[in-house]
């Protein structure tokens, strides 16, 4: 394993992010040029997109291929192999009177009342999981041991079934990794082709559902990830990019290619992920200690909170299970994955959401939309229903004529028919009903902001938001001043800000042991710390920054808190020192703390991460807009107002009145009137409300 | 009607947000398993007149029980309703349910001016009584059950009763987890006063109560929007308990639901008296049951209020199982709840037959096992198990889920066997054990434990052992529910559905949760879904020819001629 990820800074930093509808690809020179980049996504072979995209950018940036020096990469490659269930053929090898452990699952389903929900279909059908004659007990007894002539047979049983990959996963395995490795490695030995993940080596810790889970998702998702990856090097080599191929966890941390195709499980967010880190990068740089980052795309909106620099980080969460299955109480919905992720809280309010009336006359926007097709009625795709976007274009907040750079052709009065069957229904105009659809997305995306602060006993009034994603800008000011936020920053190319994440982001590596009895004893914990520490410094190398982390809740409660062990030597001191952490923490986010006597710690955890020497300082320049004189437009809010138009660069850094409308190329942004705005010295539009 | 869509959308969105914030809080600062694993807790906005303006999704059989506990409150408190107080009760003959069940109830003022109420329920671990938990079947009177509180006053003006909360800690088992769950549920009030004071805020109080009755109104316009399709008339259903666990049975449940202009009533008269043991509901926790499989039928979104149940009426008997009177022990009535969807569902399957599912494992198993660990402390693992629902109208049933009235998850095997007592020796479905039909019934559970300790107490409450989930539509039945002692052994044997015994180290007990029925003529069912069953084990070779008349060859093909022949046969 090299002792550096971080490439050089001499050369040219690309980063690439998969959307549903397009790619994103932004180039950082080794003299701080920023080249900027949008094509169509080339499902199903998303690589080929980001090999046209990289190709693209460098020659319009008169670089050779050969500069290149790191490849950063976000990508959906995992989700969508599950979300379109084109996972391989993946076989659950398990303990004996066991093989419906992943399909019973834990019972709960996500939706109390309804009749018609069915269970997802498990990765691994029930007649592709395999029982083995072993036994491990509790106390890590082998009672029997796995039988190696039984281990065989069964390969050749997996080989005449088909199964292309295999997640072994036997009970108890946590107290006796070494057996269930054992199983795995024979097994690999027998079948080579084929991906095997002992459930052990992507989740080391009890709760047998839990752990499956996560191994066959992973090995579900191995072969794909592992292939894509593959042949997007082999993509970029033939173009004579040659640089490693980074790309960004769950966690927000990059991982090297060939780490990544063997956990895979820790890609699953790798897009949403990217996104928050550059928004982290920026909170340091301006040296914000709290703040929400606000992303509003095509389909859904997502919230997460950064404190002191640092992203909240859940141990867990559903994949493919909808949206907020992170706040516990709709669990159920999808496959279980336990590793670390940023928590991100998300609602179904996006562009593209869709605005309609129920029986008893009530306005809703989304959770339905329209998608990339046929897309709002404006775009003249053939789409009829009206979304947020035909509301906003008839609201005169986005231009009536293109939009992203001229890209997308918009026609205002497909928007106003489609809107007005709803108008209709309302009794209201058309516009009016186009106004209520905005303030009620408005209010559904609070939803999701207040997940990641007043539930977790952070007011949001003393966060600073930053807006970005296509349609973030266009709501940002609006919802802060719904939740009391003052101050609200659109950063740069505020549409590829997810991409822009990659650039500046560092390596990250993960470690994690469950607690056990004898670490009771402080000097057997501080040896477990060292032994994972030291680890993520061989994978990394020395210059990497390591944090002690431990899991703790109070005994009964289901949901951990993470706690960073201060530095220094670990004694009881220490420990107490972490205890009173989480009391204060526990107190912070829930009102109330409990005593000594009542804590636990669950799990050990290190993080290891190489810091990047790019600055997100470095890639903050000044979009480069064409055309664009200013204008003016009738934008309706209460009443209708004549509003400036301007570009990003029209904006002064002396605070003046909206309303106005700050087109970018990638993005829209909007200040109502009553808030102020202005440009500041990282050219971040600035808008503020005064006091309310 | 709704005045303004917008205001009332953005409210809407409000109120939810607002008692979904304080179930979050419950359910993660709680430290309880029922809470953590079962959910078993609910959280609700009230108005000034304590109709429920919204109440977070988290148990279904909670969702009628709020309106008998304000109005208990107002009872006993009526005009000395306070600023800083907070009200508890748990007594099941003044607003309560069962003793465990310790609703937490804290008035929100605005200044001088009562908005409403934030209310809290939460199933403790352990109010006392003589048996842990709480809740077993066999207690015959409330007094044996735990700690009674009529509606009274924790906290008033802002300050604690000491003297109040030390007595009820002196009587439960585990103080502290009492304590902490109690907190848990008053931090919960904290955080929906709040936000109803934001509201009033936003809104002022006047416009406010307009948006409520909007609100309400608009629960109701939902409803009956869905009720219109149905024909009017009157539609019984009897279905039974087995037993109350002290050898008498079997308990009928029998409804009349009567389908008229005005809604449904609800007319249980013709159920069994209340029993000896401790499966009393309340009439309280009756309509709760009933307004699960209720909302469950008609429309799974409409929001939870006092507006959702205009439309109905009830007649539920006094001293009856389902209304029990004092000192009735209640402690177990979940079963009857379970059983009281089931008995609905079957007397609406008529009236919504695309909606209706077949019955499913009549409600999740608990299995108590009682455990002394070398330095005498006692430990109970609790292990709640469930099996499956009915096939639906157009679709199989669910493998493996909880049923409609809970939505309670299980004990992971690891963490049973951690403790090192008892070691789970298998845990998965039964083939064939699915009611046959046109769509299949979900399938029965099994799982099997040996005892490793020198002793346990086992303590099972099942049922559905002689009274099978039915099927719907020419469905079949679904299989039995079983505990069998000596798994194996040579004293193998088949015990009642709710038995109290001791295992000694080296005993193996399994239990078999019930199936879930099936939904239409099972020769109907396509070949193609028997063969994917068979293939999967869910069905066997002389199940799908016995139950389905289709045969699957050796090397897993149908066997079309067979098939045909088989299945002619049978017409």
């Amino acid at each position: 394993m090299p002792p550096s990820h971080d490439p050089r800074p001499a050369g040219w930093r690309v980063g690439a992010d998969i959307g549903g509808t397009f790619t994103d690809v932004i180039a950082l020179g080794p003299a701080g040029e920023v080249v900027p980049m949008k094509v169509p996504s080339t499902p199903p072979d998303y690589g080929a997109g980001v090999v046209t995209a990289t190709t693209a950018v460098l020659s319009s940036a008169g670089a050779q291929p050969e500069a290149v020096v790191a490849m950063l990469h976000g990508t959906t490659v995992a989700t969508n192999a599950i979300l379109s269930m084109s996972g391989v053929r993946t076989a659950v090898v398990t303990t004996r009177g066991f093989r419906d452990v992943l399909e019973i699952g834990r019972l709960r389903r996500p939706v109390l009342y309804d009749l018609s929900w069915s269970k997802p279909e498990p990765l691994a059908r029930r007649r592709n999981r395999y029982e083995l004659g072993q036994r491990i007990m509790a106390d890590g007894r082998l009672d029997p041991p796995a039988s190696e002539d039984e281990v065989r047979t069964l390969a050749a049983r997996l080989r005449a079934d088909g199964i292309e990959a295999v997640a072994v996963c036997l009970l108890n395995s946590y107290v006796r990794p070494d057996e269930e490795r054992r199983v795995a490695e024979l097994l690999r030995a027998e079948l080579p082709g084929v991906y095997v993940t002992a459930s052990v080596d992507v989740s080391p810790q009890p709760h047998e559902f839990e752990r499956t889970s996560t191994a066959t998702v992973n090995a579900y998702v191995g072969p794909a990830v592992h292939g894509y990856l593959t042949r997007l090097e082999a993509g970029l080599r033939a173009e004579k990019v040659s640089a490693p191929l980074l790309v960004m966890q769950s966690s927000g941390g990059l991982l090297d290619a060939a780490s990544v195709a063997q956990r895979p499980v820790q890609i699953i967010e790798s897009g949403p992920a990217a996104g928050v880190t550059a928004v982290q990068k920026l909170a340091q740089l301006m040296g914000l200690s709290t703040v929400v980052a606000f992303d509003m795309g095509g389909t859904t909106a997502k919230a997460s909170l950064i404190e002191h620099g640092e992203p909240f980080v859940s141990a867990d969460y559903e994949v493919g299970g909808g949206m907020n299955g992170a706040r516990g109480l709709s669990s159920g919905a999808g496959y279980p994955v336990r590793a670390p992720s940023i928590d991100i809280a998300e609602v179904g309010s996006g562009g593209g959401s869709i605005i309609s009336v129920d029986a008893a006359g009530a306005l809703h926007v989304g959770p339905a939309s329209a998608g990339s097709r046929p897309g709002p009625a404006c775009y003249g795709q053939g789409g009829e229903l009206p979304t947020l976007t035909d509301a906003n274009v008839t609201l005169g907040y986005l231009s009536p004529r293109a939009l992203a750079g001229g890209r997308v052709a918009i026609h205002p009065n497909l928007a106003a028919k489609a809107l007005s069957p709803v108008a209709e229904q309302l009794g209201d105009d058309v516009p009016g009903t186009a106004r209520g659809a905005y303030q009620v997305a408005v209010s559904n995306m609070t939803t999701a902001v207040k997940a990641v602060t007043s539930e977790r006993g952070r007011d949001p009034r003393e966060a600073t938001m930053v807006a970005f994603g296509g349609a973030g800008p266009l709501y940002a000011a609006a919802l802060a001043r719904e939740l009391g936020i003052s101050t609200v920053i659109v950063p740069v190319y505020p549409g590829l800000f997810s991409s822009l994440g990659l650039l500046v982001a560092d390596t990250e590596r993960h470690e994690l042991t469950p607690y056990r009895p004898e670490f009771a004893e402080v000097s057997a914990l501080a040896a477990e710390f060292a032994r994972l520490s030291a680890k993520v410094s061989v994978e990394l190398g020395s210059d990497a920054v390591v944090d002690r982390l431990l899991d703790m809740r109070y005994r009964g409660q289901r949901f951990e808190l993470r706690i960073r062990v201060p530095d220094g030597d670990l004694t009881d001191d220490l420990l107490a020192e972490t205890r009173a952490r989480f009391h204060a923490e526990h107190k912070r986010t829930y009102g109330r703390a409990g005593t000594d006597e009542l804590v636990e710690l669950v799990n050990l955890r290190v993080r290891g991460r190489l810091l990047t020497s790019v600055s997100i300082e470095d890639v903050l320049s000044l979009p480069v807009v064409v055309g664009g004189e200013p204008t003016t437009r009738e934008c309706r809010f209460a009443e209708t107002v004549p509003t400036p138009v301007v570009g990003r660069s029209d904006l002064g850094t002396e605070p003046v009145e909206g309303p106005m409308v700050i087109e970018d190329m990638d993005a829209t942004t909007l200040v109502p009137p009553g808030a102020r705005v202005h440009r500041d010295r990282f050219n971040n539009i600035v808008i503020t409300w005064g006091a309310s | 009607m709704i005045r303004d869509a917008v205001t009332f959308e953005v409210f809407r969105n409000a109120v939810t947000g607002i008692a979904d914030e304080m179930a979050i809080t419950i359910l993660r600062t709680a430290h309880s398993q029922l809470v953590a694993s079962s959910m078993d807790f609910s959280a609700a906005l009230c108005d000034a007149h304590g109709r429920v303006i919204a109440q977070a999704n988290t148990l279904p059989v909670h969702l009628g029980s709020i309106p008998d506990a304000m109005e208990a409150i107002f009872d006993e408190f009526g005009d000395r309703i306070r600023p800083g107080d907070i009200y508890l009760l748990n007594d099941p003959s003044l607003g309560g349910m069962h003793l465990p069940d310790i609703f937490a109830v804290a008035p929100v003022f605005a200044g001088e001016a009562l908005l409403g109420f934030a209310v809290t329920v939460v199933n403790h671990t352990d109010v006392g009584g003589w048996a842990a938990g709480s809740m077993a079947v066999q207690s015959t009177s409330i007094f044996a059950e735990g700690v009674q509180i009529p509606p009274s006053r924790l906290v008033e003006a802002g300050t604690m009763n000491e003297t109040f909360l030390r007595l009820i800690l002196r009587n439960v088992r585990e103080p502290e987890l009492l304590r902490g769950d109690l907190e848990s549920q008053l931090a919960a009030c904290h955080t929906g006063a709040e936000g109803l004071r934001a509201l009033a805020a936003r809104h002022g109080a006047e416009r406010l109560a307009g948006l409520i009755d909007e609100l309400l109104d608009y629960s109701e316009t939902l409803l009956r929007a869905a009720l219109a399709e149905a024909v009017p008339g009157t539609y019984e259903f009897i279905d039974h308990i087995d037993d109350d666990g002290l050898g008498s049975g079997p308990i009928p449940i029998h409804v009349k639901a009567t389908l008229s202009e005005s809604g449904i009533e609800l007319d249980f008269t013709g159920s069994s008296p209340q029993v000896g043991s401790a499966l009393n509901a309340t009439a309280s926790f009756t309509r709760s049951a009933a307004y699960a499989a209720l909302q469950g039928v008609l429309a799974s979104d409409i929001p939870a209020n006092s507006g959702f149940y205009r439309p109905f009426s009830f007649v539920i008997p006094e001293a009856s199982i389902l209304n029990g009177q004092r000192p009735a022990a209640r402690g177990a009535r979940g079963l009857v709840g379970f059983r009281i969807i089931d008995a609905v569902l079957g007397a609406l399957a008529p009236v919504f037959p695309t909606r209706v599912p077949a019955a499913g494992d009549g409600g999740p198993d608990g299995i108590a096992i009682g455990l002394v660990g070398p330095d005498g402390e006692s430990m109970v693992l609790w292990d709640p198990l469930a099996g499956a629902w009915g096939a639906r109208p157009d679709r199989d049933g669910v493998d493996g889920i909880s049923s409609l009235g809970a939505n309670l998850t299980n004990t992971p095997v690891e963490e049973l066997e951690r403790s090192g007592h008892i070691r789970i020796d298998g845990y998965g479905y039964l083939p064939d054990s699915g009611g046959a039909g046109r769509w299949r019934g979900g399938l029965a559970t099994f799982r099997d434990m040996t005892v490793l300790a020198p002793e346990a107490s086992v303590q099972i409450r099942s049922d559905r052992r002689k009274f099978l989930p039915y099927g719907l539509a020419g469905g079949a039945q679904g299989t039995p529910s079983l505990n069998v002692l000596d798994l194996g052994g040579p004293g193998e044997r088949v015990l009642e559905s709710k038995p109290h015994f001791v295992m000694t180290a080296g005993t193996r007990h399994r239990h078999v949760t019930a199936g879930g029925g099936g939904h239409g003529i099972p020769f109907e069912r396509i070949p193609e879904r028997v063969l994917e069953d068979v293939l999967d084990g869910k069905v066997t070779h002389e199940g799908a020819e016995r139950d389905y008349g289709v045969v699957i060859t050796e090397d897993g093909l149908i066997d079309a001629s067979a098939t045909a022949r088989l299945r002619g046969q049978a017409r």
